[in-house]
């Protein structure tokens, strides 16, 4: 069967869209479930307190929703990108995927885990309406650094809509949904890993509010470790969409360049997600103990590295799959 | 929208046919990495030109900033004396100081002004800058020997061990010594492609967003976000992993 350019054009346009909004919405919703439910479990606790609580409620989950909204707009755009004449067909199509893949993956692990800070911070409001502003603004600066691996996914999303893949033929095709799955999928451990993280911190400044700024600051670097995956993620769909202009056009380049984007986003799951269980302990440690806080940033940096070392081969074998073998 | 990621690139030297080295530069970094240093220089210079004993308000801002940085600069790298964490201090405020307002310039609504932050080659020479001032604090603190001996992994230093169990512990540098240098290598990728990737993401999204709704209310709300609040968590991140490398690193 032969597959004209505007169907090509029309198949791009839906499944890039549907990926995008219904991975990247999937997770936000979960989190905002989990920020509804302990509201409402903290409201059993709390009755009197329901205003707070429903202010708390409200801003966690609008904080928390903004990776489905980056979702949004990238899906907008898949369907109602213009196309002209030279670019429609197979490669056009494959980009619009690509896109909605490294959106909708990428949006759906920062759009779970801006749960996280959320629901602790509902938790914490019950516990101790007093100090609800200062773990508002935790948590809202915790969700923000939960959404960098999304904004990373929309920046390689727009990027793939909006400049020229290389024209290596088929291989074309190949460089644009892997560029998308690689960044997708590395972004979503990193996103729910952060959000762990911010979550600790806000149910170790809830329980011990003295603490804020060393708390504050141990997450801070603890979300910033566990985005490095993503960062790998975003450095090979960059080396893929501007260094690969000599790539073998045929299905082995093709192959070549999904199998780079599978080590390095499956493999950035993992250390995303341990690194988040490290810096979340971490946090309510140094919550909970202010004084031995360099000890416990000392052990936290240690126990990441190790658990990002996986991440690492995965980044090697990416780029001695592109460029060695 | 067909701008997004044009960079104005100087081929060849102002009013001449003479190229520059190394492929040309970017115009615009250099002259906002300029305007940053021009703004901090007089905001720096108004604050303290009339130091009183009853702060005024910008010595009150002043004073204030430089004592949260030295608070947190003495808290990670506990230094015996103040002295020597006070020698830090000076790198780690000016580090914020430029990061945070290098990546709020692109507020300023004409097209000149671009974050110098938001170009690959000032955030990774930055970040390349913080790793290797770590390695030089480490070397000087601990002496080259056991600070690169660290780089061979646990177990080089064994003094227990005897015969084949000392052999292994040897052996076993050969598998950490290339895994060491590489996690050295993705500290500097990672510092740098941080702060460049939030920060031109959300240029992008601007524009992008700004383009789909031409140009009302949401542009303001998202300025405020990803170049104020963003921009500010970001610098402090930046700043703060420069500062814990450098005390991973002497200790």
């Amino acid at each position: 069967m032969d597959i004209t350019p505007e169907t090509w054009n029309y198949i791009g346009r839906y499944v890039g869209a549907s990926l995008a909004l219904g991975l990247g919405g999937l997770g936000a919703a979960i989190g905002m479930g989990m920020a509804g439910a302990e509201a409402n479990r903290a409201m059993m606790k709390q009755p009197s307190k329901h205003s707070d609580l429903l202010r708390t409620m409200l801003l966690g989950q609008a904080v928390g929703g903004s990776p489905s909204i980056f979702a949004l707009v990238v899906g907008l755009l898949i369907l109602f990108l213009p196309v002209n004449e030279s670019t429609s067909g197979m490669v056009f199509a494959s980009t619009l995927i690509g896109a909605g893949l490294a959106v909708g993956l990428g949006c759906f692990g920062s759009g779970v885990g801006c749960g996280f800070p959320a629901a602790q911070a509902c938790s914490g409001v019950a516990r101790n309406p007093k100090k609800s502003t200062a773990l508002t603004s935790t948590m809202m600066i915790g969700q923000a650094l939960a959404q960098s691996p999304s904004i990373f996914a929309t920046i390689v999303a727009l990027i793939l809509l909006f400049l020229p893949t290389p024209s290596v033929g088929i291989a074309s095709a190949g460089i644009a949904i892997a560029a998308g799955l690689s960044m997708g999928a590395s972004a979503l451990g990193p996103g729910l890993g952060s959000g762990i993280t911010a979550g600790g911190a806000v149910k170790g400044q809830s329980d011990w509010p003295q603490s804020r700024s060393i708390t504050v600051r141990t997450m801070m670097i603890g979300q910033a470790i566990c985005d490095t995956p993503a960062i790998f993620g975003m450095l090979v769909s960059f080396i893929m969409l501007f260094t690969l202009q000599d790539l073998e056009v045929s299905i082995i380049g093709f192959s070549k360049v999904m199998a780079a984007a599978i080590a390095v986003g499956i493999g950035g799951i993992g250390p995303g997600i341990g690194c988040g269980i490290v810096s979340e302990t971490s946090c309510e440690a140094s919550a909970k103990k202010p004084e031995h806080d360099a000890l416990m940033l000392r052990t936290m940096l240690i126990g990441q590295a190790v658990s990002q070392s996986t991440a690492i081969y995965a980044l090697i074998i990416a780029l001695v799959i592109l460029f060695v073998v | 929208m067909e701008h997004i990621g044009e960079r104005l690139i100087w081929n060849y030297f102002p009013f001449t046919n003479i190229p520059i080295p190394g492929g040309g530069v970017n115009v615009l970094t250099i002259f906002n990495t300029l305007v940053v240093m021009a703004l901090l220089w007089g905001m720096m210079w108004l604050g303290v030109r009339k130091l009183t004993r009853v702060p005024g308000r910008a010595q009150v801002i002043l004073e204030s900033f430089v004592g949260l940085f030295d608070g947190l600069v003495t808290s990670s790298l506990e230094y015996p004396t103040r002295d020597q964490n006070r020698k830090f201090l000076p790198l780690i405020a000016s580090l914020f100081m430029f990061v945070c307002l290098g990546n709020f310039i692109g507020f300023l609504p004409t097209h000149y002004f671009e974050e110098p932050t938001a170009d690959i080659n000032c955030t990774m020479s930055l970040g390349m800058m913080a790793i290797a001032i770590a390695i030089y604090c480490g070397v000087k603190a601990k002496g080259a020997g056991e600070f690169f001996g660290e780089l061979l992994g646990p177990m080089w230093h064994q003094e227990d061990a005897t015969g084949f169990a000392k052999l292994a512990g040897k052996a076993s540098a050969l598998f950490f010594f290339p895994l060491n240098v590489i996690g050295e290598v993705a500290k500097v990728i990672s510092i740098s492609f941080r702060l460049f990737g939030n920060i031109i993401g959300g240029a992008i999204i601007i524009v992008v967003v700004s383009t789909l709704t031409y140009n009302t209310f949401l542009p303001i709300g998202l300025d405020l976000f990803f170049v104020f609040f963003v921009g500010t968590v970001q610098a402090f991140v930046f700043t703060m992993l420069t500062l814990t490398y450098i005390a991973v690193a002497i200790k």
